[in-house]
Parts: C-alpha cells; sequence; structure tokens
C-alpha cells in the first residue's frame, strides 16, 4: 500500500504536464528607477509591461511547442555600475530569470554585460545612448543584441529632409550632452556636409543642465541657419530657450520624444520648423495608436512616447523566442543575427530587421524605420517612417 | 551690440532673473535667523510647494497664473503660520532641534509631493511668452517679469519693515529679543509674521521659478543652498545683504557659463564664500 502511495504522488510530481498548463518566462528587467533617470526608466518598465500583456494577451511565447507566458521582475540598477551588477546578479541567480533586458545607461550596460555573460543569459540592450561605446553590441558582448536603433541612423534622413524642405538653411549648431557624443557628432558633420550643410559650432552642456538660456545663448552666438538638439529628453527646453533668445530657424531633435511634449512644453508659437524623430499622436500607425490606448487604459499618468520603443522590446524578442523555439542565449542571438531582411521582425515603426555588421562586427542591432514629425506654426503637417539605407 | 557685448547682456538679464528667485527665498532665511534664530532647513519645499500649489491651481481650476501665484502665496504663509505654532516654536533659539525637525519636515514635504503629484515634470502656464528686444538683445519677457516682481516684493518687503508698526517691531525683536519683549512686543507674534513672510515670499519663487522652468519635487534642494549662500555672502540677518548677495550669485550663474562653463559656475560662489569668510567672516552686509 505505501509504495503505491509513493507511486502516485510521484507520478503526480514528474509525470507528463497537462497540456493546457503554461509555464512562465521570465524576463528580468533592469533599469534606472532612482536617481536623476529614475522617471525615465519608470516608463520604461510601463512600456515593457504593456509589451508583456500584450504577447500574453495573445498566447505568449512557444518554445519547444510549449506555451509560456511571459513575467517580468523589474529591478533598480540607479543608473549606476554597482548597483546594475547587484541586480542583475540577483535577478539571474537567485530569481532565475530566464533573460535580462534594458541598461538604459553605458556604465550600467557594461555591468550587466559582464554578468550575463558569466551566466550564460541573453542581455537584450533596450538603448544606445552612444552607439559605438564599449557597453555597446560588439563580438566582445556575445550574449547581448540591441533592440533599439542607433540614434545616429537619424542623420542621413534628417539632412536629407533639411536639404529637401529648407534649401537656404547650410549652417547648423550641435547642442548635445557632455558625455561622449563625439562620434555622432562627427557622423552628423559626414552626413552634413554629403548633403552641402555644415556644423558651425558645437556646445556640449554639463549632464543634469535645466536652464539652456546660457546654453542657448552660446549657440546662438554662431548664427546658426539650424540648431540640431542631440539625443536628449530635454531638447523641448532647448527650443523653448532657443526661440525665447529669438532664434527662428528650423530646429531637429533626434530623441524619442514625440512632438506633444514640444506643443506641451513650448506652446504651438514656439513650434514652428520642428522636426522631430518621434512619433506624435495625431498621425500614429495602428500599432502605435494601440500602445497608447493600452497606455491610456493601463494608467493615470498621460502617455510617454518612451513607452514605445520599450513595448518593441517585449514584441520583438517574443518574435525572436518564437522562431528560436528556444530560451538558450546562443540559440535565440543566432536566431537574431539571422533576421537580417526588412520583414523578418515587425515593430510598432512598421518592418524592421537586425542588422548593423559593418559598423559594428555583428548583425545584433534593431533597424526599423525611422520617424519624423514635422511641426510648423503649431501644427503637425507631416509624418513619415523612412527606412534607413 | 557686437556677439560678445550681445552676450553678455542676455547672459546678465537671465541672471537679474535667477537672482531674484534667488532673493526671495534668501529674504525668508535670513528672517527667520534673525527673528526666530533657526535655520529653516525645510524653506526649499516650501518654495516647491507653493510651485505645485500655483500648478494646480492652474491646471484644475484653470485659474491664471498671477491670480494663483497671489492664493499659493497667501495659502503658504497660513501654512508657516501652522509649522510655526506647531514645529518651529518649541525649538526657537535652539539650533540642533530646529535642524532635526526642519530636516524631517523636507522628507516629509518631498514625499508628500511624490505621492501626491507623482515623480513626472509638471508645468506651470508660462509668465509670459516671447522676448523683449532690448539692444537688440532678446530677453524672455518671463524671466523680466519673475525679476519684476521678485524686485516688487523685496521693496514691499522693505517698506513694511521700516514704514509699518509691525515691521520696526520685527526689527526690534530681532535686533534686541528682550527689549523688545519689554516694549511689550510679543515674540511669538513676531515669529508669526516671520514665518508667515517668509513662506509666502518662497512661494511666489517657486512659482515663478516653475513657471520659468519646470516642477519636480525636489525643485527646492538646490535654491536652499542659493540662500545659504546668499547669506553667507550678503551677512546674516540683513535684507540689504540677501538682495546684494542675490543679485550677485544671480550674475554669477547667468554670465559665468556663457562664458567660463559650467565647471566654473558651480566653483564661482564657493570661492566668494570662501573669500568673503576670509575677509569678512560676517558677510558684507553682516553686522559683528
Amino acid at each position: 500500500m505505501y509504495f503505491f502511495v509513493v507511486v502516485l504522488m510521484m507520478s503526480v510530481a514528474y509525470g507528463p504536464k497537462s497540456a493546457n498548463a503554461t509555464e512562465t518566462l521570465k524576463i528580468g528587467a533592469l533599469v534606472p528607477l532612482s536617481g536623476p533617470v529614475g522617471l525615465i526608466g519608470m516608463i520604461w518598465v510601463r512600456g515593457f509591461e504593456l509589451g508583456v500583456d500584450y504577447i500574453n494577451e495573445h498566447g505568449g511565447v512557444t518554445i519547444d511547442g510549449r506555451p509560456f507566458k511571459l513575467k517580468l521582475l523589474a529591478a533598480d540598477t540607479q543608473g549606476s555600475a554597482d548597483a546594475a551588477r547587484s541586480a542583475a546578479l540577483k535577478q539571474i541567480h537567485s530569481d532565475k530569470v530566464d533573460l535580462v533586458i534594458g541598461g538604459l545607461m553605458e556604465p550600467a550596460k557594461e555591468a550587466i554585460n559582464r554578468v550575463a555573460a558569466q551566466a550564460g543569459v541573453l542581455f537584450i540592450a533596450s538603448n544606445a545612448n552612444i552607439p559605438g561605446h564599449p557597453a555597446d553590441v560588439s563580438p566582445k558582448h556575445p550574449f547581448q543584441v540591441r533592440l533599439a536603433v542607433s540614434h545616429d541612423l537619424t542623420h542621413p534622413v534628417d539632412m536629407r529632409f533639411l536639404q529637401k524642405n529648407y534649401p537656404e538653411a547650410k549652417r547648423i549648431a550641435v547642442s548635445a550632452p557632455d558625455f561622449g557624443y563625439e562620434p555622432m557628432i562627427a557622423d552628423l558633420q559626414k552626413h552634413a556636409q554629403k548633403h552641402g550643410l555644415e556644423i558651425v559650432y558645437t556646445e556640449k552642456w554639463q549632464w543634469g543642465t535645466t536652464d539652456f538660456i546660457p546654453v542657448m545663448t552660446k549657440v546662438l552666438s554662431s548664427q546658426p541657419d539650424v540648431i540640431f538638439a542631440m539625443v536628449s529628453g530635454q531638447a523641448q527646453y532647448q527650443l523653448q530657450a532657443a526661440r525665447q533668445l529669438g532664434f527662428k530657424g528650423p530646429f531637429i531633435s533626434n530623441a524619442p520624444l514625440a512632438a506633444e511634449v514640444f506643443l506641451d512644453v513650448v506652446g504651438k508659437d514656439f513650434c514652428d520648423k520642428l522636426i522631430v524623430n518621434a512619433i506624435n499622436t495625431v498621425q500614429t500607425p495602428g500599432k502605435i495608436a494601440e500602445i497608447i490606448d493600452r497606455w491610456n487604459q493601463k494608467y493615470k499618468d498621460p502617455f510617454i512616447s518612451d513607452a514605445v520603443p520599450a513595448f518593441d522590446v517585449i514584441w520583438v524578442t517574443a518574435q525572436a523566442l518564437n522562431k528560436a523555439q528556444s530560451t538558450d542565449a546562443r540559440k535565440v542571438i543566432s536566431t537574431f543575427e539571422n533576421m537580417v531582411r526588412y520583414g523578418d521582425l515587425i515593430t510598432a515603426h512598421g518592418a524592421g530587421k537586425m542588422g548593423e555588421k559593418e559598423r559594428f562586427g555583428v548583425n545584433r542591432v534593431l533597424v526599423r524605420p525611422i520617424p519624423v514629425t514635422h511641426v510648423l506654426k503649431g501644427q503637425i503637417v507631416s509624418f513619415d517612417l523612412v527606412t534607413p539605407e | 551690440l557686437s556677439t560678445a557685448w550681445g552676450m553678455l547682456v542676455q547672459a546678465a538679464a537671465n541672471g537679474l532673473a535667477m537672482g531674484g528667485l534667488y532673493i526671495l527665498i534668501a529674504l525668508g532665511i535670513t528672517l527667520l535667523l534673525s527673528i526666530m534664530r533657526i535655520l529653516q532647513l525645510a524653506h526649499g519645499e516650501i518654495y516647491m510647494l507653493g510651485a505645485y500649489l500655483v500648478y494646480s491651481l492652474t491646471a484644475a481650476f484653470g485659474i491664471n497664473v498671477f491670480p494663483a501665484i497671489a492664493i499659493s502665496m497667501i495659502f503658504m504663509a497660513a501654512v508657516g503660520l501652522v509649522l510655526e505654532r506647531f514645529l518651529f516654536r518649541p525649538c526657537r533659539g535652539e539650533l540642533a532641534p530646529a535642524v532635526g525637525v526642519s530636516i524631517g519636515l523636507t522628507l516629509i514635504l518631498q514625499s508628500l509631493a511624490v505621492s501626491t503629484f507623482g515623480l513626472a515634470e509638471k508645468a506651470i502656464p508660462k509668465l509670459a511668452h516671447g522676448s523683449i528686444v532690448f539692444l537688440s538683445v532678446a530677453v524672455p519677457k518671463d524671466r523680466v517679469i519673475a525679476t519684476f516682481i521678485a524686485g516688487l516684493l523685496a521693496v514691499m518687503l522693505y517698506l513694511f519693515l521700516n514704514r509699518t508698526r509691525y515691521g520696526q517691531a520685527m526689527v526690534a525683536s530681532a535686533q534686541n529679543p528682550e527689549g523688545a519683549l519689554l516694549r511689550g512686543i510679543s515674540p511669538h507674534l513676531m515669529a508669526s509674521l516671520a514665518m508667515m513672510i517668509a513662506c509666502g515670499l518662497a512661494a511666489a519663487g517657486g512659482a515663478m521659478a516653475g513657471s520659468i522652468w519646470m516642477l519636480t519635487p525636489t525643485m527646492g534642494v538646490l535654491p536652499l543652498v542659493k540662500g545659504l549662500t546668499i547669506i553667507v555672502i550678503g551677512g546674516m540677518g540683513s535684507l540689504t545683504g540677501a538682495i546684494i548677495g542675490g543679485v550677485i550669485l544671480g550674475l554669477i550663474d547667468g554670465i559665468i557659463p556663457v562664458f567660463f562653463g559650467a565647471v566654473v559656475t558651480s566653483i564661482a560662489p564657493l570661492l566668494i564664500v570662501v573669500a568673503i569668510i576670509m575677509l569678512k567672516p560676517q558677510g558684507l552686509f553682516g553686522h559683528e
């Protein structure tokens, strides 16, 4: 009798699982949730959550023919290497996550790279402030994939747009934060020259600057035709300061800050000749509109556009997992590396692919259409999604 | 104007506006130091709450920004009355207890702002849009208006202290508390008045700063540091010192970053403070 009871218990414990049972795939989100960029980290977590909800509502992901629901575990990196290392160690070794996503700040990404590589866990970086930074994707980081476009892919798109729409503009002044943007500035110069433009002045402002009047006072002393605010979450304040100081020319922001952010902060009067490489909520592709709806249903705070690339990180990861049929880091990365044709991946911005091997030595960077919103006299007059060459 | 002069005029105008906001907070701190003999380290949070109140009044009730600032000043003055009566009166004249109470109050008020308004930046409607062109240089109108309002409030405070009975009583209480008491001047009443004026001025400063820049729960920290720096420069308990110190600090913050960069800007006030402590420890307008 005792023998039968033991057999029965073992069969319950170790027997085949029901076809309806769904397992869980844990995703560790490592983002700054405190400190100077804590708010941005919080928005990214919300975007990840929306992505997880979406995937789970559509059946989760399938690994080896078995359905898995996604579960997100967020941890605070504080934007620093030490805190990121501790958080990554906890998530990987204690929480037993299957993969980690996030990073956001280069020091944190570098630390996550090391921990993930030692544990053989997939690290999906959700952005790159400075493409080509030592923390970015490269053959040296065999477990990292970046599901975010390189910001400098906007440069040829923006220069072409300028040449076409503002042919009289020739002199560009660049306003950039003072942490390692030099390669991107050099890249912009290259593309500017190709389109008959020239960078005449570069102002590097200190990280944490809130008053951009002194910055723009210096920028405008170079008498530019165009101001290019390089990858900055404070581009709206830069536009405000420039307009307050009397600048009337085109202003470009290549950060993923929606046009509405500028309209809200700066006002319609000053939002003229504004070009932003970001979405807007007026002329919105279907999937982005769906993300905005989901945000509005789930959160009481106004929608913030960083949630779109965050959603994409989860959505694109799920596509690769489904294709790889595995959570093994090497298999998933290999799958990503072979998704090199537009359409192999679908993003909220349209058909995407993995690429940029010629720059980074590996095909592990997401390439997808670049949004260009054009605002004239406070009105969004055009929106395009331009596929990078 | 040549480019360099144009930059200088623009930077000076910007610096004066910042100086005006610094003065409003420094005047409050110096009043509290003189009358109550306490260092109110939560004064930056009064500045922050004043700004959030204006945000609420403009966003939720659609009130114009100028009446909203006036309402905020009155409300925060009332808050000051409550704070003086229940928090600071027991520790008046005592350095350590007042510092402890004000640090605790700082944490409570910041947490209150985070839980009520969230971490996301908020915006108050602009005091004015556009620029005024002066000597062929564009100066943002909102900063000109902020400078004017700050100057007006400073003049009103000066007139109150020098031309009214209550103001004279406050001055007497600050200069000789025992003598004032013997003349029937209530130290409690003077402390309440000082706290109300200080909180009202801080609310005005916070609201105008929130209109020029943005609102965050930690927006009061930097102005508090600036206010304390001004008091060291101008002299403890001196209104003239607070005003001159505010102008000096504002001009440093406006002009130095344009010509010498952010690093020099952050060091310059400290160098001035060190120089003043070495040459005139009581500050430019302070008394022995």
